[in-house]
Parts: C-alpha cells; sequence; structure tokens
C-alpha cells in the first residue's frame, strides 16, 4: 500500500488481503461430510468462524500473526468477550503523543495523529491480561486501520475519531461461540502446520504466486508491522519463505511444483477441499493436474464470478 | 424524497422485464413486512446515486433491476421471524444470510442478466468485509452493489419495521455517515447523503415556510391533523369566494362602493383581492388585521350551510380589504423567509 507521508492518505485503492467467495465456499463445504477441519492458510478467518457454529473443529493456521490473532479471536475463542474495562484500558489516553513512537514504522503508513492512536492503543492492549480479549481487541484495530484507509480527501469530511471507530466496531463485533469443541489457532509455516494437523478434511486456499511480497502492499502490510510492532519483519518473512508457496516465483512451472511440494506433505488427511480461482496465471484445470498426482478428484465444483469487474471464474476442488 | 418520489421510468428495453420485477418487488415488500414500496423506494434512489457515480447503459439497468430485485430470496424463504417484532437471534440471522444467494439464483430463473444476480448476490456485502454472503471488502464489491448496500440500508432505516419505528430522515443520515467507511463505502455514502440530504433539507424549509404560513390562522381541528397543507389552502380559497359573497350581500350600497373605490384606488399599488388572498396564503397572514368591523360583519353574515368547522375565524384573510394601511401593515409584520440554509439544521456528517 502506497502512503501519502505528508497527508497520511492511501494513495491506491484500498487492496484486499485474501480474496475469497466465502458464499460459495460454504455452500460447497456444506455438503462434505467432515467433523474437523485444518485450513493452512487462513487469512481472515471468517470460513472457520462460519464452520464454527455448523460444530466443526476448526484448526487454523496463518504465517501472519495479524491473521492468528484474528483467528485466535474468531475461532480458538471458546466465548470470551471483549468488557468495557479491557476497552477503556486499549483506549487510555490514545491520543497523547508520546516523545517518540514505539513502533517508528507506523509513520510510514498513517498520519501523525493517526500513528500516535495506534502505538498508543498497541501498548494499551499489551496489558490485556487474556489472550483472546486481548485478540478480540487486536482484530478491532485491524478494523480501524481498514478504516482509516478507506477514506481520501474528498471524503474526509465524514472520518470520525478512531476510538469512536473502535467503538463502534465492538458495538457490532461478531458473536464468539463456544461450539464444544476444541477450536485451535497456529502461526506457522503451512509445511509444519499440516504435518502435524489431524483432520478429516483439509480446506486450503493457496498464496498467490507473487506470494508475501505481493501480500506485504495489501492492507495486510500494515497490520503485520502493527501487531509485530517491528517494520523490518516482512523482510525476514519473505526471506523465510523461499522455496515455498508464499514465496515470489515467475513461472507456472515453478509454482506448481510448489503446489506439488506441500500437497505432499498432506497425504494423511482424508479429504482434500482446494479452492482456486482463476486470474489469467493459472487455470483450475492445471491445478488439478498437480492434484491428481497425489489423488483422485473426486468432484469440482464452479461459481463463475467474472461478469463484472473483480469477480472471478472459481473453483473448490474436492479431492 | 426526491429521488424515491419520482416516478421509477423504465427505458423501452427495460420495460418488460422492469414491469414483471414491480409487481414481484411489491410482493416481497409484503413478505418482508414493509408498509411502504421498499424495493420501488430503493430502485429511484439507487438510480439517482448510480447516475451521480457515472453509471449508465446496462450498468444502469442492472442496477435498478437488481434494487427491484434485491430481497427476491426472501419472498421463497418464507420465513415468520421476518414479521417477528423482536430482534433476530443469530441463529435466524445465519439462516436469513442465505437469501442473497436465493435471490441470485432466482434473479436468474427470471432470466435477468448475470450482473444484475451479482448485484443481488452482493447487496449485503460490507465494506469492511463483514457482510456476506461471500465476504468481499472494499473496491472488490462491485460499485453497483456498494450502492444498493447504502441505499438499502437507509431506505429501511426511514421505513417503519416490524421490531421498529421508522427513524427520522436525519437520523438515518446520520447513521450512514457515522458508518461510512465501517459498513459504507465513504463515496457512496457521501453521494447518498448529498442527494437524500439537499432534499430534506429543501422539504423542511418548505414545512418551515407553510408552518409559518399557516401560524395566525386557526385551522379547525378536522383539517389540522388530516389534510395536507395544500388541500388546507384550497379549502380556505373556496371559503375566501363564498364568504366574499356574502360580506358583498351583507353590506349596505354605500358600503360596497366605498370599498370598491378603496380596491380602485389599490388596485394601481397592491394586488387586487384574489391575488392578495393568494400570495398572502403563501405567505403569513397578519394577525394585526384581525380585529376590523368587517371581520365582525363576516361572522355575522356567515351562511348557515357552513358548518363550524368551516366556518371562517377572525383571523380569516378573506376579510382582509386591501387597503394601503393593511398592505404596509403585513408587510411590515411579515417576516423574511429564512434562507433554505438557516432554516433547516445541516447534515451532521
Amino acid at each position: 500500500m502506497v502512503i501519502n507521508s505528508t497527508t497520511g492518505w492511501s494513495t491506491t485503492n484500498r487492496p484486499t488481503t485474501n480474496r475469497r467467495w466465502l458464499g460459495f465456499e460454504l455452500s460447497v463445504l456444506r455438503r462434505l461430510k467432515f467433523n474437523s477441519v485444518a485450513i493452512p492458510f487462513c487469512g481472515q478467518p471468517d470460513l472457520g468462524w462460519y464452520l464454527k457454529f455448523w460444530g466443526k473443529q476448526v484448526l487454523d493456521n496463518d504465517i501472519c500473526q495479524w491473521a492468528w490473532w484474528s483467528s485466535r479471536a474468531l475461532v480458538e475463542n471458546a466465548g470470551e468477550r471483549l468488557t468495557e474495562e479491557d476497552v477503556s484500558l486499549a483506549l487510555g489516553e490514545a491520543y497523547v503523543p508520546h516523545r517518540r513512537l514505539h513502533n517508528p514504522a507506523l509513520a510510514t503508513f498513517f498520519s501523525e495523529m493517526d500513528a500516535v492512536w495506534f502505538d498508543n492503543v498497541w501498548m494499551n492492549i499489551q496489558q490485556i491480561e487474556n489472550e483472546h480479549r486481548r485478540a478480540l481487541a487486536m482484530s478491532l484495530v485491524f478494523g480501524v486501520g481498514d478504516y482509516v484507509f478507506s477514506f481520501t480527501p474528498e471524503t474526509a469530511e465524514l472520518r470520525r475519531p478512531l476510538s469512536e471507530v473502535f467503538l463502534a466496531l465492538w458495538r457490532n463485533q461478531r458473536q464468539v461461540v463456544d461450539n464444544g469443541k476444541e477450536n485451535y489457532s497456529v502461526n506457522r509455516d503451512a509445511h509444519e502446520f499440516v504435518r502435524g494437523a489431524r483432520a478429516e478434511l483439509m480446506f486450503a486456499c493457496f498464496p498467490r504466486p507473487d506470494g508475501l511480497a505481493a501480500l506485504r502492499q495489501t492492507t495486510a502490510g500494515w497490520r503485520e508491522v502493527w501487531v509485530r510492532g517491528d517494520a523490518t519483519i516482512w523482510d525476514q518473512l519473505i526471506a523465510n519463505q523461499r522455496g515455498r508457496l508464499g514465496d515470489d516465483v515467475a513461472s507456472k512451472e515453478h509454482y506448481l511444483q510448489l503446489v506439488g511440494n506441500f500437497l505432499s506433505r498432506c497425504k494423511h488427511i482424508g479429504q482434500w477441499a482446494i479452492s482456486h480461482t482463476e486470474d489469467g496465471f493459472l487455470s483450475a484445470a492445471e491445478i488439478g493436474e498437480v492434484i491428481q498426482q497425489f489423488r483422485r478428484i473426486d468432484v469440482t465444483y464452479n461459481k463463475d464470478f467474472s461478469d463484472v469487474i473483480g469477480g472471478r471464474n472459481t473453483f473448490l476442488i474436492i479431492a | 424524497m426526491q429521488a424515491q418520489q419520482a416516478p421509477l421510468i423504465f427505458t423501452e428495453t427495460e420495460r418488460q422485464a422492469g414491469d414483471r420485477l414491480l409487481k414481484m418487488a411489491l410482493e416481497t415488500d409484503r413478505v418482508e413486512g414493509y408498509t411502504e414500496p421498499h424495493a420501488v423506494m430503493i430502485a429511484r434512489l439507487a438510480e439517482t446515486i448510480g447516475r451521480e457515480m457515472g453509471l449508465h447503459g446496462a450498468d444502469l439497468s442492472a442496477l435498478k433491476f437488481a434494487a427491484l430485485a434485491h430481497d427476491i430470496g426472501e419472498r421463497g424463504m418464507k420465513r415468520n421471524y421476518l414479521l417477528s417484532p423482536n430482534v433476530l437471534t443469530w441463529e435466524e440471522r445465519l439462516d436469513l444470510w442465505r437469501h442473497p444467494i436465493l435471490g441470485e439464483q432466482a434473479a436468474a430463473e427470471l432470466k435477468l442478466s448475470r450482473q444484475t444476480q451479482l448485484l443481488v448476490r452482493w447487496h449485503h456485502e460490507r465494506w469492511n468485509g463483514l457482510g456476506y454472503p461471500d465476504g468481499l471488502s472494499g473496491t472488490a464489491i462491485p460499485l453497483g452493489a456498494r450502492i444498493l448496500c447504502a441505499v438499502d440500508s437507509y431506505c429501511a432505516l426511514i421505513s417503519q419495521r416490524p421490531y421498529r419505528d421508522s427513524f427520522e430522515l436525519a437520523e438515518a443520515e446520520q447513521f450512514i455517515a457515522d458508518l461510512a467507511g465501517i459498513e459504507f463505502d465513504p463515496q457512496v455514502a457521501q453521494v447518498l447523503l448529498a442527494v437524500v440530504g439537499e432534499e430534506r433539507l429543501r422539504r423542511e424549509a418548505e414545512a418551515a415556510r407553510q408552518q409559518q404560513e399557516f401560524a395566525g390562522w386557526n385551522i379547525p381541528a378536522s383539517l389540522s391533523e388530516s389534510a395536507t397543507p395544500v388541500a388546507i389552502v384550497e379549502m380556505y380559497e373556496e371559503t375566501v369566494e363564498t364568504t366574499m359573497e356574502s360580506v358583498a350581500e351583507a353590506l349596505p350600497a354605500e358600503a360596497i362602493e366605498d370599498t370598491q373605490a378603496n380596491d380602485d384606488v389599490e388596485a394601481a399599488e397592491s394586488p387586487s383581492v384574489e391575488q392578495a388572498t393568494e400570495e398572502q396564503l403563501a405567505e403569513t397572514p397578519s394577525p394585526a388585521i384581525e380585529s376590523t368591523e368587517e371581520v365582525h360583519a363576516t361572522e355575522q353574515d356567515v351562511p348557515e350551510e357552513f358548518s363550524p368547522d368551516q366556518m371562517p375565524t377572525a383571523e380569516f384573510p378573506a376579510v382582509q380589504a386591501p387597503t394601503s394601511s393593511r398592505t404596509e401593515t403585513t408587510e411590515t409584520e411579515i417576516p423574511e423567509p429564512e434562507s433554505e440554509s438557516e432554516a433547516a439544521p445541516k447534515v451532521q456528517n
């Protein structure tokens, strides 16, 4: 995401962190019989949240900590709620500037005052002892950050103080349910995660071929920097993914090789549901060929959203 | 709202599908418990917003059709909780969240364009990604769906619902403004607020002007609550003519001549009786001219067929013989109408 350092306004359209077609995915998963699901690249954990409602055990994983904290808030959390005391603690003296920012990298994403708010709130949230309530507070701050990037100078008059936005999000936050299952969220490389995951189904939406380097340019960019309190983390993450899914690759052959490497570690999981959205680089048939190296494809579901700008032809391959 | 009151016009190519959708939309509104034509209201407003934001041709047609068909999925679900006065439980909400997908399927059966089908599917997607069914966020949601989302919410707020009263227009605007950047695209919210805000200000200024106009009048109770200002004006105008005839019959010949002489004198400088009546009805009548002999004469000579409710009262402007002194009094006492921006509160963004 490109931010004008003087004005603090995003100079690009607000990108999405992970394009998903949740309704389509859920309508397919509803037809499958499974009690537990492992999701190695969970991103925004909406799918896990829904599956919890259906009584499934959900094992979420993402290499990015922002996604991990979001998943802890909505998936791993078995009913903890953010209390008024927590909110007061999180927003305490949020606009009071200190001598310097604890996380100076925030100034590259936000205007001066906004950076102070995000910096102070991060430090306040660390004082919330319960990890799931802390996770809830963090997921609300992600929403506040997205809010900031929604505005342009033309729409600036509609912008509200960030603490008010935090409160508005808190009042309308999603219901957290306890489905009686031991759901958990992990922050590991996906290959390590699936090796230890014991689940009846794996749902995977593979990282795009441009990998973490491209993800860094989306709203995930500031979220990760804010969560970790460190701007250099992206360089480390990108370097660690060399030769694995999430790496930035230049060819179809290389990408399919990485997909194959990943799937080879998932053989112990009984059923796979692989979501693929065609974007001109790779067809569903090509992904299907790689999958068939490991097991037979039972059925492929397709939903074509490509009649509108931004829509895509989407497939869910069950194997 | 101007956009809501303007007729929903279909082009020649839109007409066949449009008329069919219109009927279905009214049926859907009934299923959802709307007491007003909600879908039509949305279609009108969405068309206005869409045009303001540069949509045209097939894109604008798709938006209009999607607005009419947006809740067509609920029609098929026939859930009792839609008419429940209670807030929905989470289980009911999750069930209801299927309706955009069912709506997309119903739109496909109706052979509406794929774009229309997708707009129906995504009309509950929220800017922050917490909508349904696909959890799209930001500009990944097509503009038409972002417009539908904001307009649907606004129109629902100003409508009476089984579980709550309707919001005041200004409250609904504040609601939209507060959620810009959270649930609604700020650009869409801005255009929506400009369109409905402008219309609300115009209406409030008109209402204030009419209130001022009728302030000195003793409007009969039978009229004041049920009749519209226009109807009241028309009724008073009829009464004015009848009363003037009665006055003329009751007065001695000299008095009539005097009055006519006065009228002639005033004719060059001030409006005729009829003109004065119309113009004064349009502005504020002057309480300063209440106690005149003509008024008493009028009361005494009111024909029996006038019911008490219709009886002209002391404030009745018909007896304001347009003498120069009265005209001056009227002019000096009529406050200058406030400008629109002063008369009505501004939209609080």
